[in-house]
């Protein structure tokens, strides 16, 4: 056995085991009931048919055939009790259970990995593949374990009878199975061509249909008449390209599908098979009559079942190859771990950035280039710059989202690296640029964390401070009000205003000791900005503050401002020592104010 | 009772929905329709006569003790009839199912995208018709023909079944009386099941519905900050527990009687069926004698033939149910009577608009709740207009409205004094052009998102022009394949990804680029940082001649140059004029200005903690 194969089987194993754990009761009896239904058939089809006929042909008494077909059928509705049982309660209940202990072990990884995994697009896709194929490996594996199964069982009762009746036989059902199996793997090369020729055209099919349907595209499409045009005309050149590479195949397809269908399984057991079984019959007389149909069936059925154990390995090997993806997503060592153990200071503390310099990827170029900024405890400090200057890169640095290529973050003169990740970032609070309201109550919402976390009246303060106090008035359960519409009909749904005050409450909420404001008025109206600046002021007394905002009216009451520009600070002081610098500072708040004037 | 007549009324109705299917697929491809029977036909035939004649005439043969050439002749025949039949099929599946289907495809869709296009925007935000809409979309090629092949199948599954029990009538005409049981089996039990099925999944849409969201908040990358910067990482899991403990509660619900009827209806489908037919049969040949070996052998594939046909009919009508949900919404698209009606006819708008107004307008998404409040004003002549007001106040609805993508609830919107509804409405929104907050550009090159399929003298000039003028052209030229680039990786894997600011400034340049008698902007520069933004109204403020400006902005400095504000609440003009008026009447428009501006004046006082909330 390959090493490669020795993969595929210790992966297969490896999930049944997990399956196992979750459930050991339906694991097993999942596997009995194949078995069970395997030894019914040939029961029913084969012994039984045959013990009958022979009771007629041989004239045995009538009693004989009555107590074996009475005692059979006995047994057939006891096995079809255990079948409904299976199926209807213990697998209702046994796969939600096993789905559950895979995607839970996905879940605590994806929390415990780094933010810059998710920048990969090809691990990014891994891991989503993984996710979203998680539950349906589980029902993968099970199907191949009754086929697995079924066709043992079958392979073992049909031969012992072949054997006892008429070993030539063998030769037949071999040759059917060993014919279907060679033509079998040229159709599916030919259709793995075909869908990956197909593939880049599906993809536009699929583009132009979202242009149709999302309703992001709506208005333009409506608004700009012809701008449907050209998408049909390409709709119709990908529909003629999928069209031809059909035409291209057809002959080829045709022929297979024709000795696959035809050829490797109809002629080979109802021409060639029932000639030799009538010659034995009428010729030879070396099987009786009865028997012929008795061993036709149980011929045709043997080489469908053996074709379905021969499936079983290209299944295994599928299921193989995305247990390798969650194994390699299971393997991932988060680079940005906890290097030591030190308390977190109480209160605010300096904050240093010593010639910080990040790329998110060497290749498309460094995003901040040495950067050193001090910043005081309790002081507010502004970011500010045009538009990928590399603000948002900074806080994330600062957050310990991502860890510097060159230079040292140092938070009260230790590396921010000697603390405990977690802690350290529970003594941040923050507000995301995009910022996410979660299905759940207004409250959890606040404390991002389950409703026994917090008291009530913290979580009111918080959000009367945010300005969101106003609309939870207006919500019927107040703070236990669900949010979205995700999980509640009748759940809520936030503006992007709304929601943006609620996440700001988050940040009012939490004990930290510096909060992070990435652009939080950008989705608010002007006087809804302005007394989210107020109390944003007040409640930040006793910590220290960072914010990015592309408006300077919010910036300019920053102790010290700080403008970026192509990853590196050019310039920074307080607004009046930047204003009578003259330099481009000046320049950008005259751009803004000067129209105010 | 009621429930009865609603269920009978509701079947009537699959069964016309069905009908329905096939009726369109004929028109696209009266061959697939043909074949389709055809191929049902054919499959039938094999099945019956390789089941039930085929091996009795064989056994007949030899326990007759005919001659092994005639069983061999006849083998012959059969080979050469059924290696044409397989022909048949092969040419089926290989030449004509994948030609027709990309047919059908191409049909179909085209249908639906006219369609998309003509409903008015108000069903795509409506969530109920929408989600119908998704679903008629998803597959609905594929969903169609299969309705075709349940629709053949289940007609020609009746003649089959009756065949099949004929043979077994003439064999012995009480044998037929084992069908009764299959047939009670699959239609009550069956039915029973199906009716569990259901309640299964309505109970389990909440479940399932949590489950899938937590998946979603675990893997998507704009979740996975806020993961790591609080706890709510175990309250989803806590979420998730929950419906996996729901899951299980519907299970054990059903579970009972579904072990019941699943047992009822096997026993009555295989176990009585075989077993019974078996002892029957051995009755008659062993005590009574009245029947032959190769008859009692027959019998039996013949009854298991009949159940299988009896099953595979009952699958396919399940099948064809749960195919006519996805056809009624299919159809109720489709049928949909447009309220505002893209193809609508009309006047000919003069190309040339002198006034705008609105009297008394009145709209609301949803009944009772008004956006809009009796609003009413005029603008004349090449004007800069501003709309400005809180979030929610009804901006963008007023946009909406005035390119008729909504009509109002009462009151009229007259363009030129004629109302707009009475105008050719292609034409008439050839009289804007736009660009929307929410913008998106399409995975095509940056030129032809510019100047998006309108036909221009000089389309290179134009499109450089507008890129200009919304500030991107630079950034345009820097990249390989200028103009040509093509937009998102989408398709093209030398494809642009740019940044939201700068996507931003290429969807405002259609509006710079298109000739048209309005152009309008909501919210122009959501994306863009102080300078950029300051440049494009710039640039809007520079090309307003000869046309009507109309544009929506939070930034009230960007108004000041406009030569009307328009100040909206809730639904409604509080405030018009000039800048300067609005600020004289010291009123709310002047209240907010002073707010935003208070921060860029020297106000010493702001920032030291004197902190009020009025």
């Amino acid at each position: 056995m390959s090493k490669k194969d020795n993969r595929v089987f210790s992966n297969n194993l490896n999930l049944l085991k997990l399956c196992f754990k979750a459930s050991p009761k339906y694991t097993v009896l999942s596997i009995v009931e194949a078995i069970r239904n395997e030894v019914v058939v040939f029961l029913e089809f084969t012994f039984g048919l045959n013990y009958v006929l022979e009771c007629a042909e041989y004239g045995r008494p009538f009693k004989d055939a009555a107590i074996f077909l009475v005692g059979l059928l006995a047994f057939v509705m006891a096995g079809l009790w255990f079948n409904a049982y299976l199926y209807q309660k213990l697998e209702m209940k046994a796969k939600p259970k096993i789905k559950q202990a895979l995607k839970e072990m996905l879940y605590m990884k994806a929390k415990e990995i780094d933010l810059e995994c998710y920048d990969n697009p090809e691990f990014y896709n891994d891991y989503v593949l993984a996710v979203s194929e998680a539950e349906n490996q589980v029902d993968r594996l099970f199907g191949m374990l009754s086929s697995l199964f079924t066709g043992l069982t079958s392979i073992v009762l049909s031969g012992a009878f072949f054997i006892g009746n008429d070993p030539i036989s063998f030769g037949f059902i071999f040759v059917a199975f060993v014919a279907s199996l060679i033509v079998g793997k040229a159709v599916n090369s030919l259709n793995f061509k075909i869908r990956n020729e197909k593939n880049p055209h599906e993809r536009k099919l699929n583009y132009v249909n979202r242009v149709f349907y999302l309703n992001d595209y709506a208005k333009e499409v409506r608004l700009n008449t012809e701008v449907s045009k050209e998408l049909l005309k390409d709709f119709d050149k990908v529909n003629d390209d999928i069209l031809a590479i059909d035409k291209k195949n057809a002959k080829k397809r045709f022929w297979l599908q024709y000795l696959q269908s035809y050829i490797c399984n109809h002629f080979i057991i109802y021409v060639v098979y029932m000639i030799y079984l009538v010659y034995s019959a009428a010729v030879l007389h070396r099987i009786s009559y009865s028997n012929v149909a008795v061993m036709l069936t149980t011929a045709n059925r043997m080489k469908n079942r053996m074709r379905q154990f021969s499936d079983v390995y290209p299944k295994m090997q599928e299921i193989s190859l995305y247990v390798d993806k969650i194994h390699k997503f299971l393997a991932i060592t988060p680079k940005i771990v906890s290097e030591g153990n030190r308390p977190i200071p109480e209160h605010p503390t300096e904050l240093e950035l010593r010639n910080v310099s990040f790329a998110y990827n060497e290749k498309d170029g460094y995003i901040l280039k040495n950067v050193s900024m001090k910043i005081n405890p309790y002081s507010k400090i502004a970011i500010v710059g045009y538009n990928g200057a590399g603000k948002t890169t900074l806080i994330k640095l600062i957050m310990r989202l991502y860890d510097p290529n060159e230079g040292e973050i140092l938070l009260n003169g230790i590396n921010i690296k000697e603390y405990d990740v977690a802690e350290y970032r529970r003594k941040i609070g923050t507000v995301f640029q995009d910022f996410k309201i979660f299905a759940a109550t207004v409250k959890e919402n606040v404390l991002l964390d389950f409703e026994d976390a917090g008291e009530d009246k913290k979580v009111l303060q918080a959000i009367e401070k945010s300005g969101f106090a106003d609309r939870l008035h207006s919500l019927e359960n107040g703070l236990r009000a669900n949010l979205t519409t995700e999980f509640e009909d009748d759940g809520v749904n936030l503006s992007g205003g709304e929601g943006q005050k609620l996440a700001v409450a988050r940040v009012f909420y939490k004990d930290a000791n510096m909060i992070i404001l990435d652009e939080p008025s950008s989705a608010l109206d002007p006087i809804a900005e302005y007394h989210l600046n107020h109390s944003m002021l007040t409640a930040a007394e006793n910590k220290s503050v960072i914010f990015i905002s592309h408006r300077l009216s919010t910036t300019r009451i920053a102790d010290k401002i700080y403008m970026l520009e192509n990853g590196q600070i050019i310039e920074e002081g307080s607004h009046e020592e930047l204003f009578t610098m003259a330099g481009k500072y000046a320049q950008m708040w005259k751009v803004q104010a000067g129209q105010y004037i | 009772m009621k429930e009865n007549k609603k269920n009978k009324k509701s079947k009537a109705r699959v069964f016309a929905n069905n009908s329905y299917a096939v009726k369109t697929v004929w028109e696209i491809s009266k061959k697939r329709v043909i074949h389709t029977a055809l191929y049902s036909i054919v499959g039938y035939v094999e099945w019956i006569f390789m089941s039930v004649f085929f091996l009795r005439y064989v056994i007949h043969a030899i326990e007759t003790g005919a001659s092994f050439e005639k069983a061999l002749f006849f083998i012959g025949i059969c080979f050469v009839v059924f290696s044409l039949f397989a022909m048949y099929g092969s040419y089926m599946n290989s030449v004509l199912i994948p030609y027709t289907n990309t047919k059908i495809y191409r049909e179909l869709y085209k249908r639906l995208f006219a369609k998309a296009r003509n409903v008015e925007l108000r069903c795509f935000e409506d969530a109920d018709f929408y989600n119908k809409y998704t679903m008629a979309l998803d597959g609905a090629a594929d969903k169609m023909t299969k309705s075709v092949t349940f629709f053949f199948d289940v007609i020609f599954g009746v003649v089959a079944a009756a065949v099949a029990f004929s043979s077994m009538f003439f064999i012995d005409p009480y044998s037929v009386l084992f069908v009764i049981s299959p047939i009670i089996g699959n239609f009550v039990f069956g039915g029973l099941m199906n009716k569990i099925w259901g309640g299964r999944y309505t109970d389990n849409v909440k479940n399932n519905r949590r489950a899938e969201y937590v998946n979603r908040v675990m893997h998507l990358a704009e979740y996975a900050k806020e993961i790591r910067f609080s706890n709510i990482h175990d309250l989803m899991m806590n979420r998730y527990n929950e419906s996996v403990k729901g899951n299980q509660a519907v299970a054990d619900k059903y579970a009972k009687k579904a072990i019941v009827y699943t047992w009822a209806q096997n026993v009555t489908t295989f176990a009585l069926v075989f077993e019974g037919i078996m002892i029957y049969a051995a009755y008659r040949t062993i005590i009574s004698q009245t029947m032959g070996l190769a008859e009692l052998a027959i019998m039996f594939t013949a009854m298991s033939t009949s159940s299988w046909i009896l099953i595979g009919m009952f699958n396919d009508i399940t099948e064809a149910l749960k195919n006519g949900e996805f056809l009624e919404y299919f159809r109720t698209f489709m049928e949909y009577k447009e309220k505002i009606s893209e193809n609508q006819d009309g006047i000919i708008p003069d190309t040339k608009v002198h006034s705008i107004e609105f009297r008394d307008v009145s709209f609301e998404y949803k009944e009772n709740e008004p956006v809009i409040n009796h609003l009413s004003f005029k603008i004349e002549g090449d004007k800069v207009c501003a709309l400005v007001g809180h979030n929610g106040a009804g901006k963008s609805t007023i946009i909406k409205l005035l390119f008729r993508l909504y009509d109002p609830t009462s009151g009229e919107i007259l363009v030129n004094g004629i109302n707009i509804k009475e105008y050719n409405l292609k034409a008439y929104r050839k009289l804007f052009s736009a660009a929307f907050q929410d913008y998106k550009v399409m995975a095509m090159s940056v030129k032809y998102n510019v100047l998006m399929g309108e036909e221009f003298e000089n389309p290179e000039e134009t499109a450089e022009h507008a890129l200009q003028c919304s500030g991107v052209w630079e950034k345009i030229q820097s990249l390989p394949k200028g103009m040509d680039t093509i937009m998102t990786k989408e398709f093209d894997n030398e494809g642009a990804l740019l940044s939201g600011g700068e996507q931003q400034k290429i969807v405002v340049a259609r509006a710079f680029a298109k000739k048209a008698s309005v152009k309008v902007f909501d919210e122009p520069s959501s994306a863009l940082d102080p300078i950029a933004e300051y440049e494009l109204y710039k640039g809007i403020m520079d090309e307003s001649k000869g046309h009507i400006t109309l544009f929506i902005s939070h930034r009230l400095s960007s108004v000041k140059d406009a030569d009307m504000v328009f100040m909206l609440e809730n639904g409604t003009i509080i405030e018009e004029g000039t800048h300067k008026e609005l600020m004289s009447k010291n009123g709310q428009y002047c209240e907010m200005f002073t707010k935003q501006a208070q921060n860029y004046l020297a106000d010493e006082s702001f920032g030291k903690g004197e902190i009020s909330h009025e």
